[in-house]
């Protein structure tokens, strides 16, 4: 199988998969105990902590551990708003699903939110970010990153905005981190993921800047600074802290990227979404006129290549892509969304053979269709 | 290389079978459920639970598995024209209009996308390959033969299309899912239209958007006397007798309905009996018959063929005259002719035509 789905989730690499047998053989005790078991327990999770910390160049003590990025969305989003009624919120409109669920939830409790405008490759304008702002602003929320079409924002500039204006900066950056070079202490509240750079699933984190008040999203433990209770995931976390120092994905990624690309775009009817140079290197993102996306991709699986419909926490509704209807789809273009998201391992050859199987698939399909508009 | 066929797993225990055994068979088998609709429905149609079910035995089987999403098909083909049949006084066969226009062609289309050279459902129906081209049979099992409602299916597509089910009883189906431990082997039937929830075709007529208002009329007897009101004729079929809004009195029966005037004509039991039909936009699934060809006819899924002969057969539709009579010719109904087993064809029911002789 050709995996170019990394964007979904990616390989365990061999230093997480240690890093978690070891805590899962060696720590056997609950990290809050008060026992020798539950200190070995705690002290791997702490250096995990200390060790996300120096990574990111952030206080340890930021380091909230969640178990993902859509717990640490909802955690920023519900914590720091804990009176929607009153807050004014900024958001661009192609967040993954686990920022705009949430906001549409704030917004029915009565908080009033106002959509960034994306241009054609899905970026934002910090001019219409302070455009946007009034003084009952509360909280912006921009993903540093698109998983479904690569686009990077500028957050360094957003950031900068939001200081200067006093309004709380929550930035996902699940996509971003581990591809691009990002500084994550420049935002209030910074969304992680472990799995997708390498780390198991199950383990994430939101990095609160000191200072930030939140509100935890359920009850029942002092953990995490009584932000998130439950038993913590001390072998997750280690795992987590074992990829963070990886360097961000290189220029041989885009380069096959590239190349998948001039490869695709030389057949019929195909376009590209989102920016061309200036976005993650890994990320492809296209669609075929008159095409499905999810006959695509599930004729490029028969295949043995795994790609996917914009993002896999949409696969198989056969609804539009949200963030293709933002860039200003069509409906037809925004189901048609196919997304190659390469990885460290990715190989020519593997590039190759998917661009060979996209041309067989497109052509036998471009026959179905011509053979159905002339029976029509 | 092994041949590809795409079967349609509603997650139901006869396309899950149907699946099982093409693997056994040796094909490349690939399951897709079919996303039809996205309403909510206490019908259980297209629940994730069905989705469920499907890609469980899939895993089972080991084949490649998908959802596919047909919603926009399945509304524009099936349930637009069901909403507006039942508001000219119509009943729509909404089954037989799936099979024609989404679950075959459409279906057909997405599996030679994936490279298909067949496709299979789990329908009670057979495929033969006489001299004069593929042909269509009802399904051996008599109570479950479902060959009434795949009448409109393109023949062309009807050329590449496997019934694996077809030549077994529902028992057998039972017995043989069960062999092979298929976790569905006991799942229920599904039962009605698979859209339409508990509350009735009425409440779903009343529920979709539609521009004109639906509008009462009269409940009147064969002489044209009013003997009640109704508040539309989306709630009334020819040959209903509950329902009717009219007290007292002899049995009365739905015998006509007149959408424009917005009329629902009732009498006795003996005036629901017509000696004919008229059907349009007919498939024919064999060269249409000749005048006189002596053929049988069912015009709803649960009653035996009755003899008739053909009056008119050709592209535009056909008449015909049945030996005894036909009780209840509903228009908007499938109307399908058999030669013993095998599907001739069917079309669209318009009217009921002459008295019986």
């Amino acid at each position: 199988m050709i995996y170019l789905d990394h964007n979904a989730t990616t390989p365990l690499r061999p230093e997480a998969r240690a890093a978690l047998l070891a805590v899962l053989d060696a720590a056997l005790g609950n990290p809050s105990s008060a026992h020798g078991a539950g200190r070995v327990a705690r002290a791997a999770l702490e250096k995990a902590r200390r060790a996300l910390g120096a990574a990111l160049d952030v206080p340890a003590a930021a380091v909230c551990f969640t178990s993902g990025a859509t717990e640490a969305n909802n955690l920023a989003l519900f914590g720091a708003l804990p009176v929607p009624a009153a807050a004014h919120v900024i958001a661009a409109p192609i967040e993954h699903a686990s920022v705009l669920a949430p906001l549409r939830e704030l917004q029915r409790r009565g908080a009033r939110l106002t959509w960034l405008p994306v241009d054609a490759a899905g970026r934002v304008r910090v001019a219409d970010v302070e455009a946007a702002m009034t003084p009952a602003t509360a909280l912006v929320s921009v993903g540093w990153a698109n998983g479904e079409i690569g686009t990077v924002q500028p957050i360094a500039e957003i950031a900068a905005l939001c200081r200067a204006r006093g309004v709380l900066l929550h930035v996902d950056a699940a996509q971003a981190f581990g591809k691009v070079a990002i500084e994550v202490g420049c935002a209030d509240l910074c969304t992680l993921s472990a799995h997708k750079l390498g780390g198991p699933v199950g383990i994430g984190a939101l990095v609160a800047r000191r200072g930030v008040a939140l509100r935890p999203l359920g009850w029942g433990g002092e953990q995490e600074r009584g932000l998130r209770p439950g038993t913590e995931n001390a072998a997750g976390a280690a795992a987590f802290a074992a990829v963070v120092t990886e360097r961000p994905l290189g220029g041989g990624v885009a380069a096959l990227r590239d190349r998948l690309w001039a490869a695709a775009a030389a057949l019929p009817g195909v376009t590209r979404h989102g920016p061309e140079h200036d976005g993650l290197p890994n990320t492809l993102c296209l669609s075929v006129v008159g095409l499905a996306g999810e006959a695509v991709v599930a004729a490029l699986d028969l295949e043995g290549v795994a790609a996917s419909v914009g993002s896999a926490c949409a696969a198989g509704s056969g609804e539009p892509s949200p963030v293709l209807l933002a860039l200003g789809c069509d409906a037809a273009t925004a189901r048609g969304g196919v997304r190659f998201s390469l990885g460290a391992t990715t190989t020519g050859a593997e590039i190759d053979a998917t661009a060979a199987a996209l041309q067989r698939i497109v052509e036998r399909m471009r026959g179905v269709g011509a053979s159905r508009a002339a029976a029509g | 290389m092994r041949e590809r066929v795409v079967v349609a797993m509603s997650g139901g225990v006869d396309s899950s079978l149907a699946a099982a055994l093409l693997v056994e068979a040796g094909y490349d088998v690939v399951g897709v459920s079919m996303r039809l609709w996205g309403g909510v429905s206490d019908s259980g149609c297209c629940s994730l639970d069905d989705f469920l079910d499907a890609r469980l035995v899939a895993e089972q089987l080991g084949i490649p598995f998908y959802v596919m999403d047909f919603r926009a098909a399945f509304q524009r083909a099936v349930v637009d024209d069901f909403v507006a049949e039942y508001r000219q006084g119509r009943t729509p066969n909404p089954c037989a209009r799936c099979n024609q226009f989404v679950k075959f062609a459409g279906f057909w289309d997405r599996a030679r996308e994936l490279g298909a050279s067949s496709i299979a459902t789990g329908h009670y129906a057979r495929v033969a390959a006489p001299a004069d081209g593929p042909a269509l049979l009802a399904g051996i099992d008599a109570d479950k033969d479902q060959s009434y409602f795949l009448f409109g299916v393109d023949r062309a597509v009807l050329a590449r299309t496997l019934f694996p089910v077809g030549a077994l009883d529902k028992p057998a189906v039972r017995e043989a899912a069960a062999r092979r431990g298929l976790s569905v082997a006991g799942k229920a039937d599904s039962q009605d239209v698979c859209f339409v929830s508990r509350a009735g075709h009425a409440a779903f007529v009343v529920g979709q958007d539609s521009a004109q208002p639906l509008r009462p009329g009269a409940v009147v007897d064969e002489d044209g006397r009013v003997l009640g009101t109704h508040d539309g004729v989306h709630r009334f079929t020819v040959g209903q007798r509950r329902g009717l809004g009219v007290a007292g009195g002899p049995p009365r029966y739905v015998t006509a309905i007149d959408a424009a005037a917005g009329t629902v004509r009732v009498g006795a039991a003996t005036r629901t009996v017509a000696g004919g039909l008229v059907a349009t936009s007919p498939n024919w699934l064999a060269p249409p018959p000749l005048s006189g060809t002596r053929v049988t006819v069912k015009i709803r899924s649960r009653v035996a063929p009755q003899a008739a002969r053909v009056l008119r057969a050709d592209a535009l539709g056909f008449a015909i005259a049945a030996d005894d009579g036909l009780r209840a010719v509903t228009p908007g109904q499938a109307a399908v002719l058999y030669d013993g087993a095998r599907v001739l064809g069917g079309g669209w029911i318009a009217a009921a035509v002459g008295g019986v002789r």
